[in-house]
């Protein structure tokens, strides 16, 4: 995992609302962090596994899918996968600053690996 | 004919001393109350049918050249609104699932004793007095939301339209053939029926109706779509495309995005399908649903995040919703494009 990213991760942890993020790449194991204790590194790990694994959307190609998010009463789970297979997925509390800057967050992290490249 | 009758029934069986008995015993113990008219063969019923007022027809499945559940088929297209049964000697679980599917309302066994055939009576008494739900029942295909209330409130029936998109998920309440109160979105009243019906494209249901949290309509249905038309036409002048509720946080400035509804489907848990709008394989759609609700149940229960809403995916140019509603499964797709203003 390279440090860039692992500093991007531990910035993100602090935003209220954030109950627990990770990034992993394909063939990497991921790094978690979590600020809950409802949703600790391991779960994490799980969680972020399962997106990674995810059925496709039926009639859409792979490239085509920007990120997911999993929306539920009290919070929701997003999850986006780049070109180069790393993903990064995060669970926040409904109606917390975490969750109005999901967006933006995860298009930094699309964007990040590009600007490393 | 006395003043007391106000049942006429059919009974169509090939054997004439079985319908005596029956003609006899029902007279009686509706105390002559139900007219009973008897016939031999599907034929025979038939005829009569065209001749009489018939409020219920009950019919053998084991009868010569049209049996039964044959017969069952020509009720259901020739006599739609009429209620049938099936009474045989050899009930079946292969009969009773045909009788039901060519629209029988009953299946029962013949009694083999006085006190059978008195539950039997009372099976035939609760049948004439059961009223049939309002509504539509079946799949909906290219028919307008205005369509479906104009027909809803010519009926005067009583029912909830739901109505699915992207931005948007809204009911409007008929009761009684008048449109009652209206919800979509953070608007409601006129307001939000007039979005709902202004909406360029997206799903919409007729459920069983249940009394509105408040009423927010008033005036006449016809009135109400009219003036519904009214705004949409103007809005069409001025906007060539529904802006959600994400697109009024956007400023001024901001460039449009005009939407377009390439998919729609919504089918049960079990993966029946409801309603579908969708240009290939279904079947994986209905599958990716049904793999979506066993996934969000497991993510709710590790991180106890309540109650599943949706699965949004964002495309390139578009999104995909994948939605649990009231123990239905929707899957929706929508294409955007951003232009300049």
């Amino acid at each position: 995992m390279d440090e860039l990213l692992q500093q991007w991760l531990d910035a993100r942890l602090s935003v209220p609302g954030m109950i627990a993020c990770a990034v992993a790449g394909a063939d990497a194991a991921p790094a978690c962090r979590s600020a809950d204790e409802s949703c600790p590194p391991d779960l994490m790990a799980q969680i972020i596994c399962t997106m990674q694994t995810a059925a496709p959307v039926p009639g859409i190609e792979t490239a085509a899918v920007r990120w997911q998010t999993w929306v539920f009463a009290n919070g929701k789970i997003r999850a986006a996968t780049r070109s180069d297979g790393w993903t990064f997925a995060a669970a926040v509390r409904a109606n917390s600053d975490a969750a109005q800057i999901l967006d933006p967050l995860t298009e930094e992290f699309l964007a990040l690996k590009q600007a490393e490249q | 004919m006395s003043e007391a009758i106000k049942h006429n029934i059919l009974f169509v069986d090939d054997d004439p001393d079985f319908l005596l008995t029956l003609r006899d015993l029902y007279e009686m113990m509706s105390e002559h109350s139900w007219q009973i008219y008897s016939a031999i063969s599907a034929n025979q019923a038939l005829e009569v049918l065209d001749k009489e007022r018939i409020d219920l027809v009950v019919v053998d499945v084991n009868m010569p050249v049209i049996d039964g559940i044959q017969f069952m088929g020509i009720l259901q297209h020739r006599h739609p609104k009429l209620k049938r049964a099936v009474l045989t000697g050899l009930a079946t679980p292969e009969k009773r699932a045909a009788s039901l599917a060519n629209g029988a309302d009953l299946f029962i066994e013949k009694a083999t004793s006085p006190e059978g055939y008195k539950s039997i009576f009372a099976m035939f008494g609760e049948l004439l007095q059961w009223q049939p739900r309002e509504g539509f029942q079946g799949v909906l295909r290219k028919v307008g939301l205005q369509d479906v209330i104009q027909m809803e409130c010519l009926a005067r029936n009583s029912s909830i339209l739901e109505i699915y998109n992207q931005h948007v998920l809204g009911r409007i309440y008929i009761e009684d053939g008048q449109m009652v109160h209206a919800m979509g979105g953070d608007l409601k009243g006129e307001h939000a029926l007039y979005r709902l019906l202004s909406l360029p494209g997206g799903s919409f249901e007729l459920a069983q109706f249940e009394p509105p949290p408040e009423k927010t309509l008033n005036g006449s249905w016809e009135m109400l779509l009219m003036e519904a038309a009214r705004v949409k036409d103007e809005n069409a002048a001025n906007v060539k495309e529904e802006k959600g509720a994400d697109a009024q946080l956007l400023s001024n400035s901001a460039p449009k995005t005009s939407s377009r509804l390439d998919e729609t489907l919504v089918c049960t848990r079990a993966g029946d399908t409801l309603f579908d709008a969708i240009p290939e394989d279904v079947q994986s759609r209905v599958s990716w649903l049904q793999s979506v609700e066993q996934q969000s149940a497991k993510l709710g229960n590790v991180l106890a995040l309540g109650e599943f809403d949706r699965l949004e995916t964002q495309l390139a140019e578009g999104r995909v919703l994948s939605l649990v509603r009231g123990g239905k499964l929707i899957f929706v797709r929508v294409s955007t494009a951003i232009g300049s203003k």
